[in-house]
């Protein structure tokens, strides 16, 4: 059985091996520089530093900019396997008639389906392993430039989770292609599952999984540090009389709300106004910044409930693949 | 003796149809049955519920004594060939023989690797890109690798062209005399079967509407030629299958029992294709000649 779905898949884990591998091969090489640009740029010392390291962060950007179209490459690494690997799994068999030969040998349904499902499921794990160990060493340094390793886009290519993702999106293919019998459909079904349930998790759900921690400070003092390496959920700013500044943590005034809030300043257009004309009002208004985040200790444990959570929902639609199968198809 | 097939009650429903209602058959050992009907008669869906692919939705069939289709003891004793001879088209001829042997612990890679260099068939050459004869062949070769005692087949001629239908048929013949297997193969066309088949199952919109030995269903009917005649001149014993009548004269197919001593009759025997067109013209037409009811078999 490992023989008959090893010379199955062959060309189609070699055709993936490309393209995964290359992708790994170009996060190396472009990981190369990125760390050396970063360690030696004087980037690395600086952040650490705590200052805010403008010009060199902004040179750094700029200089890898490509890497924003990697990104986007990199989160949907798992969905390639979905797609191309757990949507035919059992489909192209149904598709192409090959299920009445092979269901027809003295070899139950269930055992030809496990053995499929073990042996693909393992080489996927084997690829999301050796995915996941690049990325996260390609996201080192943009974890230190970007103060966390925990905000979304982040978050989700490094660590455990590119892992469990994989996992999901395999049996999400493969369930679906049970269902559908036939590839392109289950591929499309396995596109837009995987995208809407990546999405609901990480904008709904991650947040709620470990509670969170609150910090008030003063906005225009200095930040303190507890949510260093954080994920800040939330930030607002009040007032001294608890009205609301900005929703968002900015401080930042359009014209309108300059007048609204600073009526003394009057502004006439082309003026620019530095701090310190602004210093008397903002005193005046006593500004606090309320933030909710998630501190950096947590990041492990939210790792592994989001990969938790994953992996049992692809437990799931194994579980429902099977009695599929064993049951529905004919 | 456990029939090596044996339906009672059977029936299939997909969605809101009845593939198959209320079946009843048994196939005798050592016969080759031609399964015939028009398409959607049910023959697909037969063989699948004997082979397991498919479970009945009423009654049940019983595949050499055994009612669990799937298990694997019962598979290793049943050979199949899908419509449309399904292989894994990047698979060599070689890779399907390490299939079976994978799949089947009584598979014979001497038998099937004697087969391709029989026919003559490249055991390196991908089965996508074999002809129809010789996919057809391969599909076959795996199947009788198995060893099976019943061997079922699913419209195994349809796509071939005559030359192949014969020496499908040829290999076919040859194993059934080497082994003495049963074999149960569907079609809907007769001509190319009453070389090869002694037993006779004709499927008509989900029905068994006749089935027996092809010597017996030929011996209880005649052709019956005369001047023109009501349905109330005829003897009472008759069941008249098929007419076509012209102004003068009546042509009548029917179900005797005793032999017809008529002089105003021209009698004749009916080709067994004659026969089966008969009945498939009027799928309504006549009692079971076939089988005893399974009680009084057993």
């Amino acid at each position: 059985m490992t023989w008959l779905t090893w010379r199955q898949h062959r060309a189609l884990f070699l055709a993936t091996g490309l393209v995964v591998g290359g992708l790994c091969l170009a996060m190396l090489m472009l990981g190369q520089q990125v760390h050396s640009v970063f360690h030696t740029g004087g980037l690395e010392a600086c952040l650490k530093a705590g200052a805010g390291c403008g010009d060199l962060r902004f040179a750094f950007e700029d200089r890898f900019r490509s890497m924003q179209l990697l990104m986007p490459l990199v989160l949907a690494c798992p969905l390639l396997i979905g797609l191309f690997w757990g949507a035919p799994l059992v489909a192209r068999e149904v598709e192409q008639g090959t299920h009445r030969l092979v269901w027809t040998q003295s070899t139950t349904r269930r055992r030809w389906l496990l053995a499929k499902l073990a042996f693909v499921g393992a080489v996927a794990l084997v690829v999301a392993a050796a995915f996941a160990l690049t990325s996260s060493w390609f996201a080192e340094p943009f974890n230190t430039i970007n103060g966390s390793r925990m905000s979304s886009g982040l978050f989700d290519l490094q660590g455990i989770v590119p892992i469990a993702y994989t996992l999901f999106a395999f049996a999400l293919g493969v369930a679906a292609g049970a269902v559908f019998g036939r590839t392109v459909p289950a591929m499309g079904v396995t596109l837009l599952g995987f995208v809407a349930s990546r999405g609901l998790v990480g904008s709904l759900a991650r947040s709620r999984f470990l509670p969170t921690k609150v910090m008030t400070f003063a906005t225009l003092g200095r930040e303190p540090r507890t949510n260093f390496g954080g994920w800040v959920v939330d930030g607002r700013i009040l007032t001294r009389t608890g009205e609301v500044f900005s929703s968002n943590g900015n401080l930042n005034f359009t014209p309108t709300s300059l007048h609204h809030w600073c009526p003394s300043i009057t502004v006439n257009s082309g003026d620019l106004l530095g701090k310190g004309d602004l210093q008397p009002c903002l005193d005046g208004l006593g500004l606090r910044t309320i933030q909710t985040f998630h501190p950096a200790s947590q990041y492990w444990a939210l790792q592994g409930i989001e990969a938790g959570v994953f992996l049992l929902a692809a437990a799931g639609l194994v579980v429902f693949t099977v009695w599929w199968v064993l049951r529905r198809v004919t | 003796m456990t029939a090596p097939l044996e339906a009672s009650g059977l029936g299939k429903r997909y969605r809101r149809t009845w593939a198959l209602e209320n079946c009843s058959v048994r196939l005798p050992a050592g016969r080759v049955a031609a399964l015939v009907g028009p398409n959607g008669a049910g023959k697909t869906t037969l063989l699948h519920l004997a082979v397991g692919l498919a479970q009945p939705t009423t009654g049940e069939i019983r595949v050499l004594g055994e009612t669990n289709r799937q298990s694997p003891d019962l598979l290793a004793r049943v050979g199949f060939v899908a419509q449309d001879t399904p292989l894994y088209k990047s698979f060599t001829t070689n890779d399907l023989v390490r299939m079976g042997k994978a799949l089947n612990p009584t598979f014979d890679v001497a038998m099937a690797e004697a087969r391709w260099r029989e026919l003559g068939i490249p055991p390196d050459k991908k089965s996508g890109e074999l002809s129809g004869g010789q996919r057809a062949q391969v599909a076959l070769a795996l199947a009788l690798a198995k060893r099976p005692e019943i061997l079922l087949l699913d419209e195994p001629l349809a796509s071939l062209d005559p030359l192949a239908r014969r020496g499908f048929l040829q290999t076919l013949m040859t194993a059934v005399a080497e082994t003495g297997m049963t074999v149960l193969l569907s079609s809907h066309l007769l001509a190319d079967l009453e070389r090869v088949c002694d037993y006779l199952v004709v499927l008509a919109a989900g029905h068994v509407q006749l089935a027996g030995t092809a010597d017996d269903l030929v011996a209880g009917h005649r052709v019956v030629r005369g001047s023109r005649r009501t349905a109330d001149e005829l003897p009472r014993e008759w069941s008249v299958v098929d007419e076509q009548t012209t102004e003068r004269e009546s042509l009548l197919l029917v179900r005797t029992p005793a032999p017809i001593h008529d002089p105003s009759f021209d009698v004749s025997t009916p080709s067994l294709e004659e026969l089966v067109l008969a009945y498939l013209a009027h799928p309504g037409a006549g009692a079971l000649p076939g089988p005893e009811p399974m009680e009084a078999v057993r």
